[in-house]
């Protein structure tokens, strides 16, 4: 009887999870099942190169790696470590109720089937009704997120005010969102800044207002697609008088010596004010230009403090 | 439901088959919204394939028309994975759920987890480790009712000396967890942030009584005008502020000028500073000195 391909794909999958070593080419041909139907060494590496993509799809990379690593010359198959989810993070039965209740705050929008998706490989349930079924209540917290979650999967404009660090009232943007993700206690994207037509890190929780999301123009999608270079962060070291490695959590960054740190920024201005919150420990700064504006806020402060 | 769809789901039943032990038919197939056709023919094709081409080399499961065990998953035990999205999905989901929930504890933990799984330039497993191994000491001592010594990262971001405490109990405000203990040496209440502990020893002395003296400190109300935006920069100092429109005003009693610059720093050059003469030439001072020594 012959092998259906879901049949023939999973069987690949699991010759690979169960060996302890990559395996080559003609070993697949030999182990998985369905595999055998194939007329020609040709026929073959057409349908393993078709397999490999349908698993990738699904979220299940395949790795090509050196057999012995002294020789690259002959490659063998892994599925790649990332593809499971890690040993320390297991789920309690309570973590899964809360879980599959938190998917409940996608229903009837346009992320359904992805929270419900991930809700089953938590192993949690996806048929509990929404705490609040029949009304669409989001925070408006919650509004922003699936704004700019629409837009990155459709790849469309948002137009919303902004505050950056070294402005002092909203202003206008319009960008094309690529990654949304957190670091610390803050959300952040990257996006296509259509004016300036630069990359730009964007915190989420300094967008001020609603978010409109538009279809973006042929001529949007090309100019992203030409300055596909996202601008590089800089580094700046700073000197400070307390133990580096001990703080580095907080203020962010690498600590570097003993009393060290090495942050990435990508606009002097606003790093800059950034800083400020640090000064109490600051000694030194590397970079001429944030010095300056560092300095140049202090001096603000103490003008607003001599204000009756 | 396309090829590539139905594989989806072949590759999510079987991880939640496991964790769903002798589940039934009519669950299984209310999950993965599919009929009870479309689930026999699923499982039938699970257990036609494997590592191998013989019976001990394919998966095993059996399932009547009532029930569904996995007898054996060929090494697939693990869940796949949730990507970026879904990851970010679901925590924005339990985000959403902790304005209403009471349970903030467990809520946090989730948080924590979920947030590992999302890609961060600053992830690092080393100090999320570290972090969860001082939360079960402090955890250890309060259920054994024991005194702590702490090194702590105090507001001005300098590290203290060694404080024995008496922990009293864990509470998470917003992202945050926060230990509220007895400082053994001065009888007064007092809150830690977790994240800012950079050492804690448990003691083998029992815990004081929780008595707290009434000293007389003084302090100075403050009140702070700016606009809310500002709101997401003193999140994790964790003091209280009140929005109205695109104004955000603080109130609070306060003791230290270091703390209260720190927090105006945070905030921008158009902010209304209500306090003491006295208090705002000392935060001039301590401005000058910082602009004075920088190099």
């Amino acid at each position: 009887m012959s092998v259906s391909k879901s049949e023939r794909i999973l069987n690949l999958f699991f010759v690979l999870i169960n060996s302890k070593r990559p395996i080559p080419r003609h070993e697949i041909r030999q182990k998985v099942n369905g595999y055998e139907e194939c007329e020609s060494e040709t026929a073959f590496e057409r349908m393993f190169e078709r397999d490999k993509d349908e698993l990738r799809n699904t979220g299940i990379k395949i790795d090509a790696v050196p057999i012995d690593p002294l020789f690259d010359d002959e490659l063998g198959y892994q599925v790649d470590s990332k593809t499971f989810l890690t040993k320390t993070v297991e789920w309690t039965p309570s973590e899964r109720a809360i879980l599959s209740l938190a998917s409940t705050t996608w229903h009837r929008t346009e992320f359904e089937n992805l929270a419900k998706s991930a809700t089953l490989k938590t192993g949690g349930s996806i048929n509990l009704k929404s705490s609040d079924e029949n009304k669409e209540i989001y925070s408006g917290e919650l509004l922003k997120f699936r704004s700019i979650m629409k837009s990155l999967n459709t790849k469309s404009v948002m137009d919303f005010k902004y505050v950056s660090f070294d402005d002092n009232e909203p202003k206008s943007r319009q960008v094309i969102p690529k990654k949304l993700y957190r670091q610390g206690d803050n959300w952040y994207f990257d996006a296509y800044e259509l004016i300036s037509t630069t990359w730009k890190t964007y915190q989420t929780s300094r967008i001020v207002g609603e978010i409109i999301i538009k279809p973006a123009s042929a001529i949007e999608l090309n100019l992203l697609k030409k300055d596909n270079n996202q601008t590089l962060p800089r580094t700046v070291r700073v000197e400070i008088n307390q133990n580096a490695s001990l703080i580095s959590h907080i203020t962010g960054g690498t600590a570097i010596g003993e009393r060290t740190i090495d942050f990435k920024f990508f606009d002097e201005k606003s790093f800059a004010k950034y800083l400020l919150r640090f000064s109490s420990i600051i000694v030194s700064i590397d970079n001429d230009a944030i010095r300056e504006y560092y300095k140049k806020y202090l001096k603000d402060f103490v003008k607003v403090l001599s204000h009756d | 439901m396309t090829k590539n769809d139905r594989l989806s789901r072949l590759l999510l039943e079987l991880p939640w088959l496991i964790q769903n032990k002798n589940t039934s038919i009519d669950n299984f197939c209310a999950q993965f919204d599919i009929s009870r056709d479309e689930a026999n023919k699923d499982l039938s094709l699970l257990t036609y394939v494997g590592p191998g081409r013989f019976g001990g080399e394919l998966v095993d499961i059996q399932y009547d028309d009532e029930n569904i065990s996995v007898i054996d998953s060929q090494g697939f035990d693990r869940p796949l994975r949730l990507n970026n999205i879904e990851a970010v999905l679901l925590l924005l989901g339990v985000r959403n759920l902790s304005e209403i929930s009471k349970d903030k504890q467990e809520i946090l933990d989730i948080d924590i987890k979920l947030s590992g799984l999302i890609e961060s330039d600053i992830a690092d497993e080393k100090y999320k480790q570290e972090y969860s191994n001082k939360k079960n000491r402090i955890k250890e001592a309060i259920a054994n009712r024991k005194q702590l010594v702490i090194h702590y990262i105090d507001s001005h971001l300098k590290l203290t000396s060694e404080r024995s405490i008496t922990p009293i109990e864990i509470k998470t405000l917003d992202t945050k967890e926060y230990l509220t203990a007895l400082d053994n040496n001065s009888s007064q209440k007092r809150t830690f942030r977790l994240d800012r502990i950079i050492e804690v020893a448990v003691v083998p002395l029992d815990a004081l009584p929780q008595e707290i003296t009434q000293n007389n400190i003084y302090s100075e109300k403050i009140s702070l005008r700016t606009k809310s935006w500002n709101a997401s920069n003193i999140l994790d100092l964790n003091i209280p502020y009140t929005r109205s429109g695109d104004q955000l005003h603080i109130e609070m009693d306060l003791i230290d000028p270091e703390y209260l610059l720190e927090i105006i720093l945070r905030l921008d050059d158009k902010t209304e500073i209500v306090c003491s003469k006295k208090m705002k030439s000392n935060l001039q001072k301590m401005l000058s000195d910082r602009i004075e020594s920088i190099l």
